[in-house]
């Protein structure tokens, strides 16, 4: 399937963030500050990815409801016709809020719950009773008639929680609970990756869950490589690795990203407008084509067209979006030795 | 089908996107999925706004330039069938 635009953008907001998460791919911080485009510069935006046709814009951070001017922004991309989802590590949502975001028409809102004790979860979001606003947050919004997707990262540290985590998160009045993969972009180190064995187990065990929770809370994942390990239907051919494809990542620095998790420059939004990026910049055109991936377990796996591995995984690595994905469990990229996975090329030397 | 459901109406929500080589990107907010259709299908997606299945078929059909053909009938029911199944429309 071709596409013209992206499905979804994601627009980090700002960096100012009250939390302290050890992972954080924006390398957020707290107290940062009012790091963020002045309001024209960013209804202008908006304009932009509406016109291009984006479906789905997603407000990220740092911590989106810091910005004085979220609701603002929500609106006008509300009023141009785009779903709007962000993310939230749940501190500034009150009753009060929860109710204006059900006014202003969010489709869903993203609640990070990387835990299901509070131990586990403030071991890493490093803010004491963090666990128990974030709970109240899905609680609160749910219970205004707000779509709530839990966020679920897993990391060496939070493997075990899984299935508690979804059994918390329906509890909660959540609708969906989605497993999305941890890239170490920035701040989170090597150590918190799971090896491919352990994410592929966990894997393994959260699409059992899908299916026992079916009917009563949709357990989801953003992984590249999921797709092959379901039959027909489910295995969408668009879950593969989509960045720069399907999505894309807007900075405050005002670069276009391809993804998230890829923190690889591809245009400047101050000297071009969107869609001349999405549509001329090279190394989009270069990372859409599976091709030009040149080395490591993904140039000679059978799913390469269908899955392309994860480039932000590639890149965070080695340094090059074009190589082996790391986080492979279905063709390693190296030999887990230790409990650290040695790249197969270190092997054979 | 028609034994069963009168009208068909597409569900709330659906955004529709112009894509490359006259296809369309239907995508489901509630479902996350995303489907293409081409001209005719969109057309044909068009028609549900309600109205009756047998007039969805009829104007359908004139869509592809006959009268009631019972293949082009067919193939038009099936596709709508297609459509429910993915949500993106529902029957009364």
């Amino acid at each position: 399937m071709k596409l013209t635009t992206p499905l979804y953008v994601v627009w980090e907001t700002t960096l100012d963030c009250n939390a302290r998460c050890v992972h954080c791919y924006s390398d957020a911080t707290f107290g940062h500050g009012p790091v963020f485009w002045p309001l024209g510069e960013s209804l202008d935006l908006i304009d932009q990815l509406a016109e291009a046709g984006v479906i789905i814009i997603a407000f990220s951070g740092g911590e989106f409801l810091l910005r004085p001017d979220w609701e603002l922004l929500t609106e006008r991309a509300v009023d141009r016709g785009m779903q709007v989802t962000f993310a939230t590590n749940g501190l500034r949502v009150s009753e009060v809020v929860a109710r204006r975001i059900k006014e202003l028409g969010v489709a869903n809102v993203s609640v990070s719950l990387d835990g299901a004790t509070a131990e586990v979860h403030e071991a890493i979001r490093r803010i004491p009773r963090i666990f128990e606003r974030a709970c109240e947050a899905v609680r609160l919004l749910a219970e205004v008639g707000v779509r709530v997707t839990v966020n679920y990262t897993p990391m060496r540290t939070n493997l075990a929680q899984a299935e508690d985590l979804i059994a918390l998160a329906y509890g909660l009045g959540a609708k969906k609970v989605n497993l999305t993969e941890y890239v170490y972009t920035t701040r989170g180190g090597v150590d918190l990756m799971p090896l491919p064995s352990e994410l592929g187990s966990l894997i393994a065990r959260w699409t059992r869950a899908s299916d026992a929770w079916k009917g009563r809370i949709d357990v989801d994942w953003h992984d590249c490589r999921v797709a092959l390990i379901l039959p027909g239907a489910e295995a969408d051919p668009y879950k593969g690795c989509g960045a720069g494809y399907t999505h894309c990542r807007i900075t405050v620095d005002h670069d276009v990203t391809p993804c998230v998790v890829l923190p690889l420059p591809v245009g400047n939004l101050r000297e071009k407008r969107f869609v001349e990026i999405w549509r001329t910049a090279p190394e989009l055109h270069r990372i859409r084509d599976r091709a030009n991936i040149r080395g490591g377990n993904c140039v000679a796996c059978e799913h390469i067209d269908r899955c392309g591995g994860c480039r932000a995984a590639s890149f965070a690595r080695y340094g090059d979006a074009y190589l082996g994905d790391p986080t492979c469990w279905i063709k390693p990229d190296g030999v887990e030795i230790d409990g650290r996975l040695v790249a197969n090329e270190m092997v054979r030397s | 089908m028609n034994e069963f459901f009168l009208s068909v109406l597409k569900t709330e929500k659906i955004r529709c996107r112009a894509e490359d080589q006259g296809n369309y990107l239907l995508y489901n907010p509630l479902t996350d999925q995303l489907h293409l259709v081409d001209e005719r299908g969109k057309q044909i997606f068009d028609l549900c706004d309600g109205r009756a299945i047998d007039d969805v078929v009829r104007e359908g059909c004139a869509l592809f330039g006959v009268d009631s053909s019972p293949a082009v009938s067919q193939q038009i029911l099936d596709f709508l069938c297609a459509l429910k199944k993915r949500h993106l429309v529902v029957m009364h």
